[in-house]
């Protein structure tokens, strides 16, 4: 009897089992995506009575639609800025807070990150009301900015605590020799520390950006004006009452998850892993 | 170029005083070493010297100038970390011109210094590359190219060889001292390695647990230690330390050994203890009992090639002595040792 060598094999009735396993997994994750594609690809109205797995007459009129019948291309265009301004200022919240929480030591600093934690396990649907009642009385309601601003709220907590994750795992060393070699502090910073939490930077914006596109809670609960939606506003529109737009609506849930994969692609290459390597030792 | 002063310098981490009291005049041009057992406090002096620690009380001065309030840029230091710290995100040519760069040079003048400093360090074929792409001692030579680069009034090094392996180790040693043998500018370099203290320092620095034990020269320092803890820190194998009685004759008793016209013995004899410090170079073995020498037997014999490193157990006391290499005697074995009586040493601490 010959024991298995590892990285070989078993049987081949193992490996059939294994790959189909894959198979059947891969299937339960695409299919959902495939389906959309179908629906979002059929006339409109015919979506029901599609019957094989294969769209019976294609078109293109419902991507045509929504953005001719629909003000799509601003509901789009209204998420971009919103998830790019929410996602941006949190990275420069999160980051000068977690660099301050990194480096310096003051009293209460472990204090104030579980307090940032625990604004974080609030669950969100009961911080809109007082955010509703706060932006109501500042005046912030139906308005671009409070959107950017309720979207910061949910993303900086965590902002902060990666951010200080990605500084920690810097040697302070580098600093210092930074400052010796000539840098104030904030030299030190922003030609070594900040470079060097890039990769780390980067999750953090793409975390930022898709909290913030796929919302739908805060941007439908203070913002009312249709031209103020965003895409996930949008989208919820196409669903009456007593009717829902399954064709168009799955057209603009393809739209709606385009500019997030095109954020992670620019965004992953700064996502590499040994940046730190030959630092130290 | 320029003299360093530590005047009375006490350093306190909340209750934890780390530093007390520590005065060190270093001369223009000098090699000193800091040197002391782990935890002593050789790193907090160097980097509150650099400026990366404040001071809780007392003055640094380098040059004319009281520094001790100063950032680390405005000290014009250039420090090799234990550790390297090189910036990983920068080739080995933007590492070394990076202080030149925030000294604000032109780019052509940093280039020509670069090339300078990576041409006496052996860099040349490396400029191009990250520090992750070079091996343990290529990028200590970066970090040493980083500190000549800026030609500062001092260079601080924290331990610089210490993760490097022996062989290398003795190489970067003697780099190091020709470099400021070369550049003539005031080093000083921590270690608790004493024979990297000895082989390089001009001047010693022994700190324990936050204090000055004793400043001297290499040879000051082997020959005149003033405590059993400098005795026993410089110089390896390390030397003997007994605590003697008081006999007489101007003698002194340990174990089974009488010691007696001994000069120049401290006069009055100090209260106890009074301990007597002998080197294991300095023992003779002796066919047979003396009054003068100690007996005992061998617990360990080890080979070192040029001799052997006998450990003797003596009543409740081990002693190393040094004996010719092969030795003939094996463990378990019976010994007679003569201390060499001009080459006692007496300390009270
Ligand atoms: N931030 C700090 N807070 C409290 N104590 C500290 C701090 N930094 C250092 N110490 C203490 O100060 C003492 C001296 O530390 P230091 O790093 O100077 O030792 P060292 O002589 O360089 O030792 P080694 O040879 O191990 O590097 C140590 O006992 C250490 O525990
Ligand atoms: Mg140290």
């Amino acid at each position: 009897m010959t024991a298995p060598s590892p990285g070989m094999s078993a049987s081949p009735l193992a490996l059939a089992l294994r790959m189909s396993g894959i198979v059947v997994l891969g299937l339960m994750v695409l299919f959902p995506i495939y389906w959309m594609i179908v629906v979002a690809l059929t006339p409109t109205g015919f979506g029901r009575q599609i019957t094989t797995f294969l769209p019976q007459t294609i078109t293109l009129d419902n991507f045509v639609s929504l953005f001719t019948a629909r003000p799509m291309a601003r509901w789009i265009g209204n998420s971009i800025i919103v998830a790019t301004l929410s996602s941006a200022l949190s990275l420069v919240f999160g980051v000068s807070c977690g660099y301050a929480l990194s480096r310096l030591r003051f009293r209460g600093a472990s204090l104030l990150l579980i307090a940032v934690l625990a604004t974080q396990m609030m669950p969100a649907t009961s911080i809109i009301v007082p955010l509703y009642m706060l932006f109501r009385s500042w005046g912030l309601l139906d308005t671009m900015q409070g959107m950017v601003a309720g979207h910061i709220s949910l993303v900086v907590p965590l902002a902060i605590w990666m951010s200080k994750g990605f500084f920690d795992s810097i040697p302070r060393d580098l600093e210092h020799a930074a400052r010796i070699d000539g840098c104030t502090h904030a030299g030190a910073f922003f030609f070594i520390a900040l470079p060097l939490a890039a990769p780390g930077l980067a999750a953090i914006f793409i975390y930022g950006f898709v909290t913030s596109w796929h919302d739908f809670l805060f941007s439908h609960t203070l913002v009312t004006s249709q031209e103020l939606w965003t895409a996930a506003n949008g989208i919820a529109s196409f669903r009456g009452e007593y009717f829902t737009l399954q064709e168009m609506q799955m057209a603009a849930a393809l739209v709606f998850a385009l500019p997030v994969v095109i954020v992670f692609f620019i965004m992953q290459r700064w996502i590499v892993s040994g940046a730190l390597a030959g630092a130290v030792r | 170029m320029a003299n360093v002063q530590f005047n009375s310098i006490f350093k306190r981490y909340g209750q934890v005083e780390v530093l007390s009291d520590v005065g060190i005049d270093i001369k223009d041009g000098e090699f000193v070493v800091l040197v002391g057992p782990s935890g002593c406090g050789k790193s907090t002096l160097l980097r509150m010297l650099a400026g990366l620690e404040t001071v809780t009380a007392g003055t640094i001065a380098i040059g004319q100038r009281d520094v001790t309030h100063l950032p680390p840029r405005e000290r014009d230091v250039a420090m090799v970390f234990q550790n390297y710290a090189l910036y990983p995100h920068m080739t080995v040519a933007d590492n070394i011109a990076f202080p030149l760069r925030m000294m604000g040079f032109a780019k052509s003048h940093i280039r020509d210094q670069v090339t300078r400093a990576a041409e006496m360090l052996g860099l040349m074929p490396y400029l191009a590359r990250f520090p992750r792409e070079l091996s343990g001692g290529q990028r200590q030579r970066v970090a040493m190219g980083r500190a000549v680069v800026r030609e500062p009034d001092v260079f601080l090094f924290d331990e610089p060889l210490s993760n490097l392996d022996a062989s290398l180790r003795v190489k970067m040693r003697g780099e190091i001292k020709q470099m400021h043998q070369r550049l003539g500018t005031t080093m000083i370099y921590v270690t608790h390695d004493q024979v990297e203290a000895m082989t390089l320092g001009d001047r010693i620095v022994v700190l324990r647990s936050g204090r000055v034990e004793q400043i001297g020269t290499p040879l000051e320092l082997y020959n005149k230690p003033v405590n059993s803890f400098v005795a026993q820190f410089i110089g390896s194998p390390a030397m003997n330390i007994f605590e003697a009685r008081p006999a007489a004759d101007r003698g002194l008793a340990i174990e089974d050994m009488l010691l007696t016209d001994l000069f120049p013995l401290p006069h009055p004899l100090p209260e106890n203890p009074l301990l007597v410090g002998i080197r294991p170079h300095d023992i003779e073995l002796t066919p047979a009992k003396t009054s003068d020498a100690l007996s005992g037997v061998v617990v360990l014999v080890e080979e070192m090639g040029n001799m052997s490193l006998l450990t003797v157990q003596s009543g409740s006391s081990y002693v190393q002595v040094e004996a010719p290499s092969p030795s003939s005697l094996a463990t378990g074995a019976p010994v007679f040792m003569r201390p060499m009586k001009e080459k006692l040493h007496f300390f009270t601490e």
